[in-house]
């Protein structure tokens, strides 16, 4: 990868960082902001209390959490679309996203709180390994994964959990309920360093893991059959791959809620640009989907102040119509 | 070089190749005939290592296929399977560079360049190496996975080359560019098997064909020995004729079964 798709990326990340940390209610300029930033670090930069409390300790800790689910989503996303040759595949189709949801909402009905605790995040988290593990027992015809069995299956899982997540809903009094819906719309209002640090190892983890599977997406994009003749493991790598993606978005869809349609929009905003390579795609999706995740809680923040959206409203903003475009290109492209 | 040994392979309670036997040696151009359904296709499957069959075995160099580290396989065998569909916009060149993945960390930069541009060349496919693949046509395609299969051994002595219909989508005068590459292939000591309907090109290119029907081997050796009127009625059910070409050469010409 040459550097510089990767150094306009790292800008586009940084500028939607900065404008995390400075806006808001109340707004704090850049040089305020980096000035708090360092006396968190220990240095004296005699800036006030409140100002360091707001960067240090809210929007800190919050645009973290924006980037870690964003980036681990679009990471993701590129991944599954990938392994699945399919450019509409994204960690929803796994039921990995719906194991989570149900693993999460049965906490809430079951008295955990919405904001704060790690009881959501470890039970959306088991929820979402349940679900891999599930998907994987389903999928497996004579010891291989066929992708057409594990995409139904997937699909399969996730109504499972849509219609179990439902049966919650319709037995939830008012409060489960608005704590259920507000989790379900996807929120980083619940983000502090207590969580952050919670869901941080498993996220990086597979973060760091998956560009180790560019190479052997890179022979698949020729076909599974093809993959094997470049000597590529293909049934160890989807299973891999596909466990290795399920770690970090159960870790991420835990804590956020479903945040809609990074996985999907942001690999593809990538490929458009710089080519459909694993190489440069699996980085470059990481770090746009991190940017456009803390752009997009950013706006969530601003729109409404003092009150703010769910950023999953403002990402399925973005997104919906991105799809529709994406639907009727790819259309156009089978009729021609 | 490549010798399977009593080859079966068993789908749904029937024998789709049932107990052949095939050497291919070094500088072998090997045609593998056949009517559709005789298994021709699964047999070369099995012989690339893509599934274990049922009964036999498949050594390349005296060693089981099994036993073949997958990297090392990868370098010095290329499969071109039949329908190729590529995911995502991509275009012929980086099909053709994916051909040297095996290679990674083995071979330079320019090496792989080399062997790109050389199999680019061979296959006649440069001037589509910067089109996106979807916009080709089916035979356009071919070359460009022709020309991916050839940069994947490019520089690889004795190299085997698999290759299942080559020529299907081809128009005439790539089809013989083909056939002639194959054979040049196998002139510098490589061996190739490909899979053949055309008996024409076949009896006119190929050193040796293996003839199948119903998953079994019923005859084997020069065009002229194999090829001969009773089987090909048999086996095709068509009638033929060895016919003379400019420049001594000679072919199987077929047309249809008196009645």
């Amino acid at each position: 990868m040459t550097m510089r798709p990767a150094v306009v990326a790292g800008a586009w990340l940084l500028a939607a960082c900065l404008a995390a940390l400075s806006l808001g209610p109340s707004r704090i300029p850049p040089m305020d902001v980096a000035a708090a930033l360092l006396q968190g670090l220990g240095l004296d930069f005699r800036v006030d209390e409140r100002t360091l409390a707001i960067v240090a300790s809210l929007r800190l800790p919050r645009m973290l959490m924006a980037a870690l689910v964003g980036g681990m989503l679009a990471l993701a996303g590129a991944t599954l679309q990938g392994l699945f040759r399919n450019p509409l595949a994204d960690p929803g189709v796994l039921g990995i996203t719906g194991g989570a949801t149900l693993g999460a909402v049965t906490a809430i009905f079951f008295g955990a709180s919405a904001m704060g605790g790690a009881v959501l995040p470890l039970a959306g988290f088991a929820g979402a390994l349940a679900a891999a593990i599930a998907v994987d027992r389903l999928a497996r015809v004579d010891g291989r994964i066929p992708v057409a069995s594990l995409l139904l299956s997937g699909i399969a899982l996730e109504a499972l959990s849509r219609a179990l997540t439902g049966v919650l809903i319709y037995a939830s009094d008012d409060r489960q309920l608005r704590d259920i819906t507000l989790w379900l719309l996807g929120s980083y209002a619940g983000a502090s360093w207590d969580r952050l640090l919670l869901i941080a190892p498993f996220a990086l983890l597979s973060a760091c893991a998956l560009p180790f599977f560019a190479r052997g997406l890179d022979a698949l994009m020729l076909g599974e059959r093809e993959a094997g003749h470049l000597g590529i493991p293909v049934e160890t790598l989807k299973r891999l791959a596909v466990g290795v993606a399920a770690l970090g978005v159960g870790a991420v869809v835990s804590v956020a809620g479903p945040v809609g349609f990074v996985g999907l929009v942001v690999p593809h905003l990538v490929r458009l640009t710089h080519g459909p390579g694993h190489r440069r795609l699996i980085p470059l999706a990481a770090a746009y989907g991190a940017a456009l995740s803390v752009a997009a809680d950013t706006l969530a923040r601003i729109l409404v102040a003092p009150a703010e959206l769910p950023v999953g409203l403002v990402t399925a903003a973005i997104g919906a119509p991105f799809f529709a475009f994406l639907i009727r290109r790819e259309k156009r492209r089978l009729a021609a | 070089m490549i010798r399977a040994t009593d080859i079966v392979v068993r789908r749904a309670g029937r024998n789709l190749v049932d107990g052949v036997s095939l050497v291919l040696g070094e500088g072998e151009f090997l045609g593998l005939l056949g009517p559709n359904g005789a298994g021709k296709s699964t047999l070369l499957r099995v012989l690339a290592g893509e599934f274990p069959p049922e009964g036999g075995k498949v050594e390349i160099d005296g060693a089981d296929l099994k036993a073949w580290p997958r990297a090392d396989l990868a370098r010095r065998r290329a499969v071109l399977p039949q329908h190729a569909a590529v995911a995502f916009d991509i275009d012929g060149r980086a099909i053709v560079e994916l051909g040297r993945l095996p290679h990674e960390g083995r071979s330079t930069r320019a090496q792989d360049a080399q062997a790109v541009a050389d199999a680019l060349d061979a296959c006649d496919a440069a001037p589509l190496a910067s089109r996106g693949y979807a916009a080709l046509s089916g035979g356009e395609q071919q070359r460009i996975q022709l020309a991916r299969a050839l940069a994947q051994i490019g520089g690889t002595p004795k190299p085997l080359l698999l290759l299942d219909e080559p020529t299907s989508s081809l128009d005439l005068s790539h089809q013989h560019a083909v056939l002639s590459l194959a054979k040049r292939v196998a002139a510098q000591g490589g061996a190739v098997l490909a899979v053949l309907h055309d008996l024409f090109s076949a009896s006119l290119h190929c050193r040796r064909v293996a003839v199948l029907e119903r998953g079994r081997l019923v005859a084997q050796g020069t065009p002229e020995e194999a090829l001969t009127p009773d089987l090909v009625r048999r086996v095709f059910g068509v009638d033929s004729r060895w016919i003379d070409l400019p420049g001594g050469q000679r072919a199987l010409a077929t047309y249809p079964m008196a009645a």
